[in-house]
C-alpha cells in the first residue's frame, strides 16, 4: 500500500456528510455558553450565599458576645477562613475554567503537568488537612456557645463539651485525610497520565 | 458591519471539517462525539480573541481541538493506550456517511494508535508539512519524521490484516 493511497483512503472517511449549516454552528454555540454561564451562576450563587449566611451568623453572634473575646477570636478566625477558602476555591475554579487549548499539544500537556505537581508537591496541600477539622470544631463552638447561653471558657471546660470536640476531632481529622489522599492519589494518577503523554511526544523511542 | 460572533461562525462553518475529523479519531461513541464537538466549539470561542496570525486558522484549530479532546479523555477516565477497539465503527456514527469499507478500517486502526500517534497521522493524512505538525503538536520535525513512519507501517500492518480478516 502506497502512502499516497492512505491519504487517498483519509479523504474519503466522510466527514463532509457530518458538516453543519452555519445556524446549526450557531445554536450549538448558544447552548454551550448558555450551559457554562448557568454553571458559572449556580456555583458562584451556592458559594457566596453560603459564605455570606455564614458571615451574617458570625458577624451577628459575634456581636451579641463582644463581652467574651474566645468567642469573638472563634468568630473571627472562621470568618476569615471562610473568607479565605471562598476566595481560593472561585479563583481555582476561574482558573480551571479559563484553560487556553491554543497552545502545541506538548505545550498544553506542560502546563499541566507543571500546574498539577505544583499542587500535589506544594506545603499548602498539608495545611489543607488540619483546616478541615479545625473549621469544623470552630464552626461547632460558635453554634454551641451562642445557644447555651454560657461564655466560651464555660463551654470548654464542660465535659460534654469536651467530649464532643473530642468525638469532633477523632472522626473529623481521618475523614479530612481520606478525602485529602483520594484527592492526591487522583491527582497523581493524573500527573502520571500526563507526563506518560508527555514522554510519548518529545520521545522517538516509543511507540 | 459583521460582529465578532458572525466572524467566528463563518470561520467556524468553514472548517468545521476539522473538528468532525478529530472527535472521529479520538471518539467512537456517538453521545462522546457530540459532547466534544461543542466543548471544542466552545473553547475555540473562548480563544478566538486571542487568535493573531488569521493565516494560520487551520493550524490553530487542530490545536485547540485536538487539546480539547485529549482533556476530555482524560476527565472521562478513559484515557487508555492502544486501547483494542472492535473491528467496526458505531453504526449510528455512520449514519448518513458514504464511508468505503476501506476508510472506515482506516479510521479503526488510527484509533488503536496511541494519543499523540493519532494526532500526527491525522494531521499527516489531512496534507500537513512536518513542519506544520511540528508547530501543532510541539515535536520537533525529526521526531515528526519517525513517528510517521513508524505509524504508517503500523497502519499498513493493521489496514492488512483487517483487509485479510473481512
Amino acid at each position: 500500500m502506497e502512502n499516497d493511497e492512505l491519504k487517498q483512503l483519509w479523504s474519503g472517511a466522510g466527514v463532509e456528510a457530518l458538516s453543519m449549516t452555519k445556524d446549526e454552528l450557531k445554536s450549538i454555540l448558544g447552548a454551550k455558553i448558555q450551559k457554562s454561564m448557568n454553571r458559572f451562576i449556580l456555583i458562584t450563587s451556592v458559594a457566596a450565599l453560603t459564605s455570606a449566611g455564614v458571615l451574617v451568623f458570625l458577624l451577628i453572634t459575634g456581636m451579641e458576645r463582644k463581652s467574651d473575646p474566645l468567642y469573638v477570636i472563634n468568630n473571627l478566625t472562621l470568618g476569615i477562613l471562610t473568607i479565605t477558602s471562598l476566595i481560593l476555591s472561585l479563583v481555582s475554579w476561574y482558573r480551571l475554567g479559563k484553560a487556553d487549548y491554543s497552545f502545541s499539544m506538548s505545550e498544553m500537556i506542560r502546563r499541566k503537568r507543571d500546574m498539577i505537581s505544583r499542587s500535589l508537591y506544594s506545603p499548602y496541600r498539608k495545611v489543607k488537612v488540619l483546616v478541615i477539622p479545625l473549621l469544623f470544631v470552630l464552626t461547632v463552638m460558635a453554634i454551641n456557645v451562642f445557644y447555651s447561653g454560657k461564655t466560651y471558657a464555660e463551654v470548654l471546660n464542660s465535659e460534654e463539651s469536651l467530649a464532643a470536640l473530642i468525638a469532633g476531632v477523632v472522626v473529623g481529622l481521618p475523614v479530612s485525610f481520606y478525602v485529602e489522599r483520594k484527592l492526591y492519589k487522583q491527582q497523581l494518577s493524573y500527573l502520571n497520565e500526563l507526563k506518560d503523554l508527555y514522554r510519548q511526544l518529545v520521545s522517538v523511542d516509543e511507540g | 458591519m459583521r460582529t465578532g460572533k458572525e466572524e467566528f461562525l463563518d470561520m467556524l462553518e468553514k472548517y468545521q471539517g476539522i473538528l468532525h475529523k478529530v472527535n472521529m479519531v479520538y471518539f467512537r461513541n456517538p453521545s462522546d462525539r457530540e459532547e466534544n464537538f461543542q466543548e471544542m466549539v466552545y473553547q475555540l470561542w473562548n480563544s478566538f480573541p486571542s487568535l493573531k496570525n488569521k493565516e494560520s486558522i487551520g493550524s490553530w484549530i487542530y490545536k485547540v481541538a485536538i487539546n480539547t479532546s485529549i482533556t476530555k479523555l482524560k476527565k472521562d477516565s478513559r484515557f487508555v493506550y492502544n486501547e483494542n477497539v472492535p473491528d467496526t465503527v458505531d453504526e449510528d456514527a455512520e449514519t448518513g456517511m458514504e464511508r468505503s469499507e476501506k476508510s472506515k478500517l482506516l479510521l479503526n486502526a488510527i484509533s488503536e494508535l496511541n494519543e499523540t500517534d493519532k494526532a500526527v497521522m491525522l494531521l499527516y493524512l489531512d496534507g500537513k508539512s512536518y513542519e506544520e505538525i511540528s508547530e501543532i503538536t510541539g515535536i520537533s520535525k525529526s521526531n515528526v519524521g519517525v513517528k510517521i513512519n513508524r505509524a504508517k507501517k503500523t497502519l499498513k500492518e493493521k489496514l492488512k490484516f483487517l483487509s485479510n480478516g473481512k
